[in-house]
């Protein structure tokens, strides 16, 4: 299965009425839809309340989606439309399509020209998650290091880091999970603790 | 009871450790689906989802992972709440393997018993064929009509009925027709007519 796969499932859990399989979907893509509408919008409550809006017209519209495309390229259109027409009924001029467009979904880049547009606050908490990530990185043994930079960095599936570090795919599992599990532990303290301070 | 509690601890690590194998699309179909139903049931996993595609998307973007509202996705299951549940039927037809299989053979025989309903008063009968195979081409229609241009009265005395039934023979006397279509020609019209 690749990840569009787990995707489906997901939806088709939400078209059989299980809400909490959405809930899912919204942690999986509420940060890059966040970072998606800063490309659009300044505002870091007007973000939060587009994305919220985009989210429930997504549920909304989910029995009529049939999985032709992927469902995150489906959701950043409804989420870029969703803050064309706030821009609009704010009397705002609605960015032009060499800002942000729909056919950003399909290879949007949620990366470095977006610096532009950081404050200060979020710019710190970047920072500690940079020194965080590291840390973090730093502190791992060289074996689980290699299974989650080759994963999560250079995409290989766990059958090619298994050849590739020569062990088997039950063992690149259980080290990818527990370079992830360190990671998240560094990070908790920082973003628990700064949801008021964000980008 | 400390073996116990040491089992759930170990089961619980398994359990949020395919959670990993899940973010990754590295799971056959059966085992996501069973783990996305342990998912769906489970707050207390549906945190470690959250905290293990946060580390992920921190080691690709710090910006992105810096995004993280924790508030937001609270504040949107709210809402989610709130709103009327979706149901798709396509989905909810493909739910039930059982289903997928007995449904289409159902309909399938549905359709043929009503054919035969429809069909079986209009095929002729045994005697109607031996009659037809017995005479000359031709002569069957002629029997027919035979049959049509028989007195009302002769027919009401062989059926029984009262010489009064004549008249509501004659006004009905196309819908006892032996004729192919029998009962729909008085549904058809000709092009003239409309």
């Amino acid at each position: 299965m690749t990840e569009r796969d787990i995707d489906q499932q997901l939806v088709e859990r939400v078209q059989r009425g299980d809400k909490a399989a959405f809930d899912l979907l919204v942690v999986k893509y509420q940060r890059k839809i966040f970072r998606l509408l800063s490309r659009l919008i300044r505002d870091t409550a007007e973000i939060e309340d587009v994305a919220q809006e985009a989210f429930v017209k997504a549920y909304r519209a989910l029995p009529n989606f049939r999985g032709d495309s992927a469902f995150y390229t489906w959701l950043y259109r409804i989420a870029i439309n969703t803050a064309k027409n706030y821009l609009v009924s704010q009397g705002r001029r609605a960015p032009t399509s060499t800002q942000a467009d729909i056919e950003d979904a399909e290879t949007f880049d949620d990366g470095d020209h977006l610096r532009d547009l950081n404050t200060p606050d979020s710019m710190l908490v970047t920072k500690q998650v940079a020194e965080a990530v590291n840390r973090a990185i730093d502190q791992l043994p060289e074996d689980l290091r290699t299974a989650i930079v080759l994963r999560e960095l250079e995409g290989l599936s766990y059958e090619e880091i298994a050849e590739s570090m020569q062990c088997p795919i039950g063992t690149v599992r259980s080290r990818i999970f527990r370079a992830r599990e360190a990671i998240a532990l560094e990070l908790r303290p920082i973003l628990d603790i700064a949801k008021d301070k964000r980008w | 009871m400390m073996e116990q509690t040491a089992g759930n601890q170990v089961s619980a690590r398994l359990m949020i450790e395919r959670i990993s194998v899940l973010l990754d699309g590295e799971m056959d179909r059966t085992e996501a689906a069973t783990t996305i139903a342990a998912l769906c049931a489970d707050p207390a996993l549906r945190r470690h989802w959250h905290e293990l595609h946060r580390a992920g998307d921190a080691l690709r973007s710090h910006e992105v992972a810096a995004s993280d509202a924790e508030d937001f996705c609270r504040r949107v299951a709210a809402a989610i709440g709130a709103e009327p549940t979706v149901l798709a039927p396509r989905a909810a037809k493909a739910a039930s393997g059982l289903r997928r299989y007995w449904v289409p053979g159902l309909a399938v025989a549905a359709s043929a018993a009503a054919v035969a309903f429809i069909a079986a008063p209009l095929m002729p009968t045994s005697e109607t064929l031996s009659t037809a195979k017995n005479s000359p081409p031709g002569q069957v229609a002629a029997v027919d009509v035979a049959a049509q241009q028989k007195p009302l009265s002769t027919i009401a005395t062989a059926r029984g009925l009262s010489p009064s039934f004549n008249p509501y023979l004659a006004a009905h006397r196309e819908l006892t027709s032996n004729s192919v279509v029998p009962r729909a020609t008085v549904y058809l019209r000709s092009s003239e007519e409309r």
